[in-house]
């Protein structure tokens, strides 16, 4: 075991979840991001049987425009913190602010941090649109965050997500078709989530009938964007014991990827941007979630992935081990991915139906998993529940420490 | 030398990227018809974007190379969906291209003749980078085609 393991392996279940929250999700011209926020705040206080003058941490996700900063949150929503910290203003840090916050209890700087992401999202412009107020992160020198170049017509996000895609399908073989297994799982369990945006069941013809948005991806394998707000309370396991609520340990962690062979859709070794193309296969550096929870894939019981776009669930569950590379498009049909399949994912409906809300959504599903309160969609004796991602970080959370 | 496209329209200004020290030397190379791109003096390779140190071996000492723009196509999507008033022609397709010296870089696929290619191309097949001038001065880097195997499709 390196030191840095043995670091890990000492945070295992020395955090817990205590309270969840989530606001929404739809559009919400009459709220402000703060309202949103500071409803997600109350709810999950009360859930953990805590007060605002029990919060000592604020970690925030989306900061303004769409959301509001740490600084005026704090502030404004009578939240008294030693620490504060804000991500990058992106969904793809949701569970980091998590982990952030669980590192600040674990080193003894704060005790109880809400994780907080509320945002007015509608409001907005589309994603790739210069109306956005992202949009300048866009035209950056170096390409967009999504590898957006607008100057050459590579708009939107889904603009680096269907060239991956569409390389994976030419490095590994199979038909684009069998994607919508992904979109028909995730809006099968969001018909059965009342805070899910698209309701409606879908089937495999229902895919291949939407039209194409960035070709090879289609209507139904795009998110759904949303105003919301959702809360996540967190603090040190001995404190977790008397509140009120069933804790859900934090087992597992490991942060985002980055660096010249990374993209954030797409697996190692696809060759996207500038990256080399090799055959990925994960190693202990990528899996590190495992080995501080001390589990395999195969005691997952429910999984969250990032589903920006459809593919994004492929490559979690190829990165992390539940099926080797080039094999998940195989691995989603019949039925594995649904409710009553092998491995349930994105069991609140993801980003593709619930609401796109960087990954928020299906953290606070994992946790009611665990705890036992997803009703039709409780997947039975749900222990360990993973939230992985395609850029590699990941949380493992479970019911016993 | 690249061949220069002249369209007849502008190209909106919020679509061109910022313009840094590192990256001063490619928009200057299209200028003057060349695909002009840091190069790594110690390992030789292209890197594209611009930066300070090697990706692949580390090293500061680079330079710029130019390509001779013959390329593969390394991906590619179709855009069926209005994002940019630009490019508000749909559908249009996108490449990845690989440069045969490579590196790749995205741009707009085109036929022989300049125009919006109509094709899906094949992943494999052969283009060539050229310089597409706005009218209102800006240029961008397109990829056109150099004649299929397989034909259309």
């Amino acid at each position: 075991m390196t030191t840095a393991t043995k670091r890990a392996a000492a945070l295992r279940g020395e955090v817990a979840v205590v309270g969840v929250a989530t606001i929404g999700f739809g559009t919400y011209p009459d709220k402000t991001a703060l309202d949103l926020a500071d409803e997600a705040v109350k709810v999950a206080l009360d859930d953990a049987g805590l007060s605002r003058n029990d919060v000592d941490g604020l970690v925030v996700n989306h900061g303004s425009p769409r959301g509001m900063d740490y600084d005026a949150t704090a502030r404004l929503l009578a939240l008294n913190i030693r620490f504060g910290a804000q991500s990058w203003n992106h969904g793809r840090f949701s569970s980091s602010v998590v982990q952030h916050a669980a590192l600040a209890i674990h080193g003894g700087l704060a005790e109880t941090v809400v994780c907080l992401a509320a945002s007015r999202n509608t409001q907005f412009d589309q994603h790739g649109k210069p109306g956005r107020p992202s949009y300048y992160e866009a035209v950056r020198d170096a390409g967009g965050p999504h590898a957006e170049t607008p100057a050459v017509g590579l708009a939107a996000p889904i603009g680096g997500m269907a060239m991956s895609f569409q390389r994976y399908l030419h490095r590994y073989g199979g038909s684009p078709d069998k994607l919508g297994a992904v979109a028909v799982a995730f809006r099968r369990h969001a018909s059965l989530n009342e805070r899910a945006i698209m309701r409606e069941p879908i089937t495999m013809e229902d895919y291949l009938e939407s039209r194409f948005i960035a070709e090879p991806l289609r209507l139904f394998d795009c998110s759904v964007v949303a105003d919301g707000g959702v809360a996540i309370v967190v603090t040190s396991a001995e404190r977790a014991k008397d509140l009120r609520s069933i804790p859900v340990y934090l087992l597992g962690m490991q942060g985002l990827s980055g660096g010249p062979n990374q993209f954030i859709f797409g697996q190692p070794g696809l060759g996207i941007n500038q990256a080399d193309t090799f055959d990925f296969k994960s190693t202990d550096f990528d899996l590190g979630v495992f080995d501080m929870a001390g589990v395999a894939p195969t005691d997952v019981d429910v999984l969250g992935v990032f589903d920006s776009f459809s593919p994004g669930a492929l490559w979690a569950l190829e990165r992390f081990g539940f099926c080797g590379p080039g094999e998940a498009l195989d691995f989603i049909q019949d039925g594995r991915i649904e409710l009553g399949g092998e491995l349930p994912v994105n069991t609140s409906g993801g980003h593709l139906s619930e609401s796109l809300f960087g990954g928020w959504g299906q953290m606070v599903e994992l946790v009611r998993q665990v705890r036992g309160k997803c009703g039709p969609r409780q997947v039975r004796d749900a222990k360990l529940a993973q939230y992985a991602t395609a850029i590699g970080d990941s949380i493992i959370f479970g019911a016993d420490a | 030398m690249l061949s220069v496209i002249n369209r007849e329209s502008d190209i909106a200004a919020e679509l061109m990227p910022e313009v840094s020290n590192a990256s001063q030397g490619f928009w200057d190379g299209l200028r003057e018809n060349e695909l002009r791109v840091q190069q790594c003096v110690s390992c030789a390779r292209y890197r594209v974007p611009s930066a300070p140190l090697c990706p692949y071996c580390g090293s500061y000492e680079l330079t710029w190379g130019t390509s001779a723009g013959d390329a593969t196509v390394f991906s590619w999507i179709r855009y069926h969906k209005v994002y940019l008033s630009t490019y508000s022609e749909i559908p249009y397709t996108v490449i990845t291209a690989e440069l045969n010296e490579g590196f790749r870089m995205y741009g707009r696929l085109l036929t022989e003749t300049g125009e919006k290619s109509l094709r899906r191309p094949s992943i494999g097949e052969a283009v060539h980078a050229a310089v597409e001038e706005w009218s209102n001065g800006y240029r961008t880097i397109a990829f056109v085609e150099v004649g299929t195997s397989e034909g259309v499709r």
